[in-house]
């Protein structure tokens, strides 16, 4: 809200003067209508370029519009009326609970009910039953199964619409109520019949309901009798007793503040409970019973969904970049065409002021359609991100619960088109600006304006700002791990030294030592900030921006050699020199020009080499994860499977068995590296796991000399552990070293570190020895298998024999193969939709480039005439034209993609600023290729319309216009 | 025995269309040009001079009529080939000038050495000398907008005859020049001619006109006078 007001102001402050002068100044709205009307293409063009910048401000806030739809879907659907959730050690507990909290409990409680759960496998049908109009039996091996006092629900909550399970009677002894996503899966209805396998039996029930999925029906996917689920007999160790507690309030008023409260207070009421040592007996110190699961599902949510629209606006923000620099190139185009023009409107009375304002009212007349066209725009834009997203999103967890449910708000519409419509409105406000300090005698005779002792004055002031700026932003920034004005610091002092020597020191020299400089700084800003620096995804608009700034210079530097060489060899003859020539001289519209091109480039060419660095990892992924095994099986914890069953079968060659905690756990490096504690995920098994295989050892204890070796110390061992290289290193400043030591807070513990691994797509956490599983938690079941499969045999044909075989323990079997590159494409294809994102960008950038020849072939029409005259022929014309797109865009494109690669691979070799990448640097030299070719054909293309145009002017006709 | 043109016009005609109206800008205009003539062409603003330069150079067409140069009817080529004989055949000078304004006024001089196939460093020195015989010795690396109106349409004539050119045609050559700095462009042309080249040059000052061996007058889009003046060939501004 308060970047719409902001912007709100801005659009009043530069939008509402130009149209007061456009309805009370006839002159200025005569002028600034014919000039727009006069060339429409062009016109089209401005608008188009503009509207692009306006079309992805309002995609990226449509992303966010849409996850912030999604989560509140999400919580209606998996959550409804539950607020707080406390885990219990038995039913006995949980009832007792309920008791208390009904009895006691704090007047905002709204309802609280025990429930009582198991995961389990559920089919399609009786098994003895044939199958009709089905190629095979649905079935589901891992869903959640609840009992609960279905008299009791009428109490919980006061929003019927969102129980999920409002009205549905007690299905008894023999009947089951499923919800819609269940009955969807298992294609069944009402009235038939679906097989339960419970841990150690099957039953056949009765669909009595299928309900919506909201509410208690989302959290879990069906309910049965308490008594039905007291026959079932299953054991407090491995049913999940839970108590879930209804805050009043509306569904997402009774998150936060008031959940929180409810928190502390039904704590208090425990605590104070005779059966507090046993309800509490599992819950840390410092830590509540109930957790405020709406609360916590929320936060999480908008994290994520706040890294997606950031990552949106990040990348995004390159492509307004570039449209920002076409405009401003435009307008300073227009401006100078119209020089001598503007010039004598001066000389018979028009103030500056008048300039500018007619600038400001021809600015309207492009800034408005604009910001309504770009909006629009904006929406299929964002629609089409979100198809993808949501594409991708389903390839990652084809299983999960959340759904994209495209959303765009009018607030976020409103902003997007304001933020398109100042951004456009303050380019021509720079420019009017500019225009204004014109030489009125220099803009008539169209030469350049003498400097004055004003000019010279207001450069040295604006050095003696900038360098004493730039030494305090790196006074200030490094010392306080700013990595804004860290990076700031250098490109300011080197700005305020070029301001200052402007006139003593050649600007080819300026150019060339300044960029090279800022470029160097940028590639080894993480060298220079300190080790504990914080970097956040925002701060590589920046980090892009500056050292894009540091290339162009360098570029333009490398233009001006290339026409010597080119002026020195016969190549090319006097197209070639033209094409090269001219953007050299025109050094601002070039810089522009390049910068458009090479800002897009540098994004697109430094996320495909972190892609290819995922891509050409995914082999070695896949090798490790898999620990030299072919099969993963996740098993129930109700029913784990026998690994010794599985070795049985002729096709497998052997598997075994680790054991997760359920939980994760709190542990601690020792006080010289970190000290704060925090949960991680721990896996155990034995020794026999580690037959010919290990993770990816990034680093090891010199003990070992191979990494088998190591991991078969760890299984072995209870004192040593391996662990992920990023442990307590979200930052990538403080890396976990060897012999460092992990101490279980819950055990006091202490575990040494003799590896490091790399990425492991099984998500394994720490790895221990089998002993330190079951000294945290005796009852931890080993439900993960790792299957070898006989060479001979096929390990997809493999793994549908295991879920089909092993229903009843709920089987889910993946190869690793398989699943490390669904994982990974997954990744890929976020980056593959943010580089289509910014292909937006390259749009604009090679649009510029078409509107810039297009008012290029105007301007040089007298010069193009008397070439002619002079011999020149036509397709000589025509080349010239092409070869200054060709020797903008290869620029562009040298620089972005040197820029890009380079910073990759500082980014990926000298710092961990990406965590959670650890992906070998490569070069992908197809995509770079493509990369090349692309926008430079694409160049091309536009700008043979204007290449076509100048070619075809007749000389006379040339000649005769421009005079 | 009279000597053959250099170039030879026979009844052109060119008239400007734009939607209903035509302008008759050459009424059957037909002129013959000899080898070393510095015919100097005038008459009113708007009757045809400009027009004329155009249409006997080839750099605009004819609707009727033949123009011979060398005895090829120029206006029977391609465009492609009338460009190449305009390159290998011709000098222009106009009114502005038209330099390039992004290159030097060595590298302007250049460019038709480097159309002709001369190389980089052929084509220097020879911009060189020519800019030394017009007196830029010391403005050899200026841009045009480094340089005075004079300064840039003396690098204009060196480029236009730095090919040696059978005839340079000059629209306006001192139209944007103070009369002092008009007599130094003037005596240059006549110097240009003096060595035996032919320069066509239209004008609308008299006394420029004066100056020129031949006189032609076009009014209304034909040649209302062509005299021959025995006093040509001296500067007398």
């Amino acid at each position: 809200m308060t970047v719409l007001v902001v912007l709100i102001v801005i659009a009043i402050v530069v939008g509402v003067p130009a149209l007061i002068d456009m309805v009370r100044r006839s002159d200025l709205r005569n002028m600034a209508v014919r000039n727009a009307v006069r060339r429409p293409l062009e016109t089209a063009l401005i608008i188009v370029g503009s509207g692009l910048g306006t079309a992805i401000i309002v995609a990226a806030l449509m992303v966010g519009d849409t996850f912030e739809a999604s989560i509140l879907d999400f919580v209606r659907r998996g959550l409804g009326e539950i607020d707080l959730v406390a885990e219990v050690e038995s039913s006995r507990d949980a009832d007792a609970l309920v008791m208390l909290i009904e009895t006691d409990g704090p007047s905002s409680v709204d309802g609280a009910l025990a429930l009582r759960g198991v995961a389990v496998a559920i089919a399609h049908g009786s098994q003895d039953e044939p199958l009709s109009n089905l190629p095979v039996r649905p079935v589901e091996p891992q869903i959640s199964v609840n009992a609960v006092d279905f008299d009791a629900l009428d109490d919980f909550g006061s929003a019927p619409e969102v129980w999920g399970l409002a009205g549905v009677a007690d299905p008894g002894l023999s009947g089951i109520v499923i919800n819609q996503d269940l009955a969807d899966d298992l294609v069944t209805s009402p009235g038939q019949t679906v097989t339960l396998f419970a841990p150690g039996r099957e039953l056949e029930l009765t669909v009595t309901e299928v309900v919506e999925t909201v509410g208690l029906a989302g959290w879990s996917d069906a309910y049965v009798s308490a008594q039905l689920f007291d026959q079932l007999g299953v054991p407090d160790a491995i049913s999940f007793n839970s108590v879930v507690v209804s805050i009043e309030g509306t569904l997402f008023d009774s998150a936060g503040p008031a959940a929180f409260e409810a928190v502390d207070r039904l704590q208090e009421l425990v605590e104070a409970s005779p059966n507090s040592e046993r309800l509490l007996v599992e819950v840390p110190e410092e830590s509540t019973l109930f957790d405020p699961i709406k609360q916590n599902v929320i936060e999480d949510a908008e994290e994520e969904d706040a890294e997606l629209t950031t990552l949106f606006f990040v990348v995004g923000g390159f492509s307004v970049l570039a449209g920002v620099l076409l405009l401003i190139n435009l307008f300073v185009m227009l401006s100078e065409e119209r020089r001598p023009n503007l010039g004598v409107l001066r000389a018979i009375g028009w103030n500056r002021k008048t300039l500018r304002r007619a600038f400001r009212t021809e600015g309207l007349i492009y800034a408005v359609p604009a910001a309504v066209g770009g909006t629009v725009l904006g929406i299929g834009v964002g629609a089409v991100i979100i198809v993808l997203t949501r594409s991708i999103l389903q390839g990652r967890n084809p299983d999960g619960d959340f759904q994209l449910i495209t959303t765009v708000s009018s607030g976020s519409l409103l902003t997007a088109g304001l933020a398109g419509f100042v951004i456009a409105m303050l380019a021509i406000w720079f420019t009017s600006w500019r225009i204004s300090l014109m030489n009125i005698v220099a803009a008539i005779r169209d030469i350049p304006a003498p400097p004055s002792t004003r000019s010279t004055a207001i450069r040295l002031l604006a050095a003696a700002i900038c360098i004493p700026l730039g030494i305090a932003a790196f006074a200030l920034g490094r010392p306080a791990a700013n990595p804004y004005l860290t990076m700031l610091s250098l490109p300011l002092i080197v700005v305020g030294i070029a301001l200052a020597l402007r006139e003593r020191v050649s600007s080819l020299t300026l150019s060339s030592i300044g960029g090279l400089a800022v470029i160097i700084w940028g590639l080894f800003i993480f060298e220079i900030l300190p080790g504990d620096t914080e970097v956040e995804i925002e701060f590589f608009l920046v980090y892009g921006a500056i050292v894009v700034a540091g290339g162009v210079a360098l570029a333009t530097v490398s233009g001006t050699l290339f026409q010597r060489i080119a002026a020195r060899s016969s190549a090319g003859g006097v197209a070639a020199r033209l094409a090269m020539a001219y953007p050299t001289a025109r050094v601002f519209r070039t810089s522009s020009s390049l910068a458009m091109y090479s800002l897009i480039i540098f994004s697109l060419a430094f996320m495909a080499v972190l892609a290819q660095g995922i891509d050409e990892s995914s082999e070695e992924v896949i090798t490790h994860s898999a620990l030299g095994y072919d099969i993963l099986v996740q098993s129930l914890n109700a029913s784990p499977l026998d690994p010794a069953l599985l070795s049985e079968s002729d096709d497998i060659e052997f598997a075994a068995a680790v054991t997760r905690t359920g939980t994760q756990l709190t542990a601690s490096f020792n006080p010289e590296t970190a000290t704060e504690p925090r949960g991680f995920r721990l896996t155990g098994a034995d020794p026999s796991l580690a037959r010919d295989g290990a993770p990816d050892l990034l680093q090891r204890d010199r003990r070992f000399a191979t990494d088998v070796e190591a991991f078969q110390y760890v299984l072995s061992d209870n004192d040593a552990v391996l662990a992920p290289a990023d442990i307590f290193d979200d930052s990538g400043t403080s890396p976990a070293r060897i012999g460092d030591t992990l101490t279980i807070v819950e055990t006091g513990d202490e575990l040494e570190i003799v590896g490091l691994y790399g990425d492991d797509l099984t998500f394994p956490g720490i790895w221990v020895s089998q002993s330190v599983i079951t000294e945290l938690d005796p009852l931890a079941m080993a439900t993960r298998l790792y299957v070898a499969v006989d060479r001979s045999a096929d390990p997809e044909v493999v793994v549908d024999r295991i879920e089909a075989g092993f229903l009843a323990n709920g089987a889910e079997a993946e190869t690793f193969s398989s699943r490390v590159n669904r994982l990974l494409q997954a990744r890929l294809g976020f980056f593959s939709l943010l580089r289509g994102y910014l292909l937006l960008g390259l749009i604009i950038g090679i649009g510029g480039l078409a509107v810039t020849l297009s008012r290029a072939v105007r301007e040089r029409r007298r010069q193009i005439g008397m070439l002619r005259s002079m011999g020149f022929d036509s397709s000589g014309v025509g080349r010239w034209f092409l070869g200054e797109a060709a020797f903008i865009s290869v620029m562009g494109i040298i620089c972005g993609a040197t820029l890009g690669v380079l910073s990759a691979y500082f980014l990926a070799t000298r710092s961990g600023a990406i965590a959670g990448t650890e992906s070998p640097f490569a070069i992908p030299w197809a995509v770079l290729v493509v990369l090349a070719i692309v926008p430079l054909a694409a160049s091309g293309l536009a700008a043979l319309v204007p290449a076509k145009r100048a070619a075809a002017l007749r000389p006379s006709e040339a000649l005769r216009l421009a005079d | 025995m009279e000597p053959k043109p250099l170039m030879r016009a026979v009844d052109v005609t060119k008239t400007y269309r734009s939607g209903n109206n035509e302008v008759h800008a050459l009424r059957g205009v037909s002129l013959d040009v000899n080898a070393g003539d510095l015919i100097a062409v005038v008459g009113p603003s708007g009757n045809g001079k400009t027009t004329l330069l155009n249409c006997l150079s080839g750099i605009d067409s004819i609707d009727s009529g033949q123009v011979y140069i060398d005895g090829q009817d120029i206006h029977s080529l391609n465009d492609a080939d009338r460009t190449a004989h305009r390159g290998e055949r011709m000098g222009f000078i106009f009114q502005s000038f038209n330099l390039i304004p992004v290159l030097s006024a060595r590298e302007n001089v250049e460019i038709p050495l480097v159309m002709a196939g001369l190389g980089p460093r052929e084509a220097a020195e020879r911009s060189s000398e020519i800019l030394e015989r017009v007196g830029l010795a010391s403005r050899i690396e200026h841009r045009p907008r480094e340089l005075s109106g004079g300064e840039q349409q003396r690098v204009a004539i060196a480029r236009a005859l730095v090919t040696t050119p059978a005839i340079v045609w000059a629209d306006e050559p001192t139209g944007n020049l103070d009369s002092e700095t008009a007599a130094d462009i003037i005596e240059l042309l006549i110097e240009v001619n003096g060595n035996g080249q032919t320069v066509v040059m239209v004008t609308h000052d008299q006394a420029i006109a004066s100056t020129g061996t031949r006189i032609v007058e076009v009014r209304d889009g034909q040649i209302h006078r062509d005299e021959t003046q025995s006093q040509g060939g001296a500067v007398t501004l």
